[in-house]
């Protein structure tokens, strides 16, 4: 008897010093996914406010990256680990976004978007400002080291964006080349009480805008550079719901957009004049996902379209 | 002999529990704040709706740092003692500053 409990406890070591290194290998395997900084080499400065980066979710990655690298001449990185599926888009060797596949459940319908990620110092604080003014959290903190520190929220109306602390600082503000996201807009309910949550959340400047259409239209401004627009939905609200539009640049948005419908994709606004000079559109991709289409070249007009 | 026995079982279960919560901290399950090993940022919007039909003048693009601002009530800037408006539920920049557009500089420059 007396013997059986060494025997008993040696057992029990055994088996610890077996399971252990398991269970640590396993941790350690499922904590290795890792996105890739948002800059490098980094960037030493931070720009509040600024949108850094989207993120699409989408049901069939290989499909998306078809339709944006021949749209765009995009080409991609790959990170798959675990369950996840994820490609960093890159335009001219520099990452510009990322394309998330999540398979929607057999019966449901979901609408594929891209997500908008705008830039703060501290998440926390930030997630705290926001919560505090209305939003909803719609996901939790998380860190991903060389990426930064970041969550999802949805604002007072319900459109949904995510805030991002980035590792790698924050890009300096050039001008976007074509095939970079270089504006991004937020149609809205109410343009005033969004706005209003906005600038308590990101201390923008809002600037309010003539408009011609009725409707209420503002700029969101950080560093003296406008960063978005917040502006009032046209036609019926109860087919609408608030939502953030990101637009990438290009060279000729009537090229582009009988490309994107050439590839697979649909127009949900014809390429027109905007407040700029130059044309936009807004597509949707394969999926469904919305995005604008804008041209921005030094010979646009300054004169206010007609 | 049987305090010796009996202690292993719930030092067994502590390491467990520990060795659990790790695990959960290391994927992220539950933890706010935690590392993530999955991307769980992934959200599909609302099925049905219409994200077209602007209509004729509707603009949402920045402007060349030459736009109006609404003619109104803040000719001065800023109203309240705050800088608050009354009519706005945010504060607006002074009417005295232009409204700025994009980065103008390319890369390189």
């Amino acid at each position: 008897m007396s013997s059986s409990i060494p025997r008993r406890r040696s057992s029990l070591q055994r088996l610890a010093a077996l399971l252990l290194p398991v269970i640590c290998f396993s941790v350690s395997r499922a904590a290795s996914f890792e996105l890739p900084p948002l800059n490098a080499p980094p960037s030493t400065e931070h720009h509040v406010g600024k949108v850094v980066w989207a993120d699409l979710v989408t049901p069939d990655l290989g499909a998306a990256e078809r339709f944006y690298g021949g749209l765009f001449g995009w080409t991609f990185q790959s990170v798959h680990t675990g369950s996840s599926d994820y490609a960093v888009a890159l335009a001219n060797g520099r990452p510009v976004g990322g394309l998330f596949q999540k398979s929607i459940p057999a019966g449901e319908h979901r609408q594929s978007a891209w997500l908008t990620f705008i830039a703060v110092p501290d998440v926390d604080a930030a997630k705290r400002a926001a919560l505090a003014h209305g939003a909803k959290a719609v996901t939790g903190i998380r860190n991903y080291p060389l990426r930064g520190r970041q969550t999802v929220l949805s604002d007072p109306e319900g459109a949904v964006f995510a805030i991002l602390a980035s590792s790698s600082g924050d890009a300096p503000d050039f001008l976007a080349a074509p095939g970079e996201w270089i504006w991004s807009s937020l149609l809205s309910r109410n343009a005033g009480a969004e706005a209003a949550f906005y600038q308590q959340v990101f201390s923008y400047d809002v600037f309010d805008l003539a408009s011609d259409d009725g409707l209420e239209h503002v700029i969101l401004s950080s560093d003296d550079f406008a960063r978005a627009s917040v502006n009032a939905m046209p036609g019926d609200p109860a087919r609408r719901h608030a939502h953030w539009l990101n637009f990438i640049r290009v060279d000729n948005t009537v090229d582009m957009v009988a490309k994107a419908v050439a590839s697979g994709g649909r127009v949900l606004v014809e390429p027109h004049v905007d407040r700029h000079g130059g044309q936009v559109a807004v597509v949707a991709d394969p999926a469904g996902a919305p995005f604008g289409l804008m041209e921005w070249t030094s010979s646009d007009s300054k004169a206010e379209p007609k | 002999m049987s305090a010796v026995g009996g202690g292993w079982a719930p030092r067994g279960l502590a390491v467990l529990a520990l060795i659990l919560l790790n695990a959960c901290v290391a994927t992220g399950v539950g933890v706010d704040g935690a590392v993530g090993v999955d991307y769980d940022a992934g959200y599909y919007e609302p099925w049905g709706y219409d994200y077209g039909g602007w209509g004729h003048g509707y603009r949402v693009g920045p402007g060349r740092g030459d736009d109006h601002r609404r003619d109104g009530d803040h000719p001065h800037g800023d109203a309240g003692p705050r800088g608050d408006h009354p009519s706005r539920p945010y504060r607006p920049a002074p009417a005295s500053r232009p409204t700025p557009s994009i980065p103008s500089r390319p890369r390189g420059h």
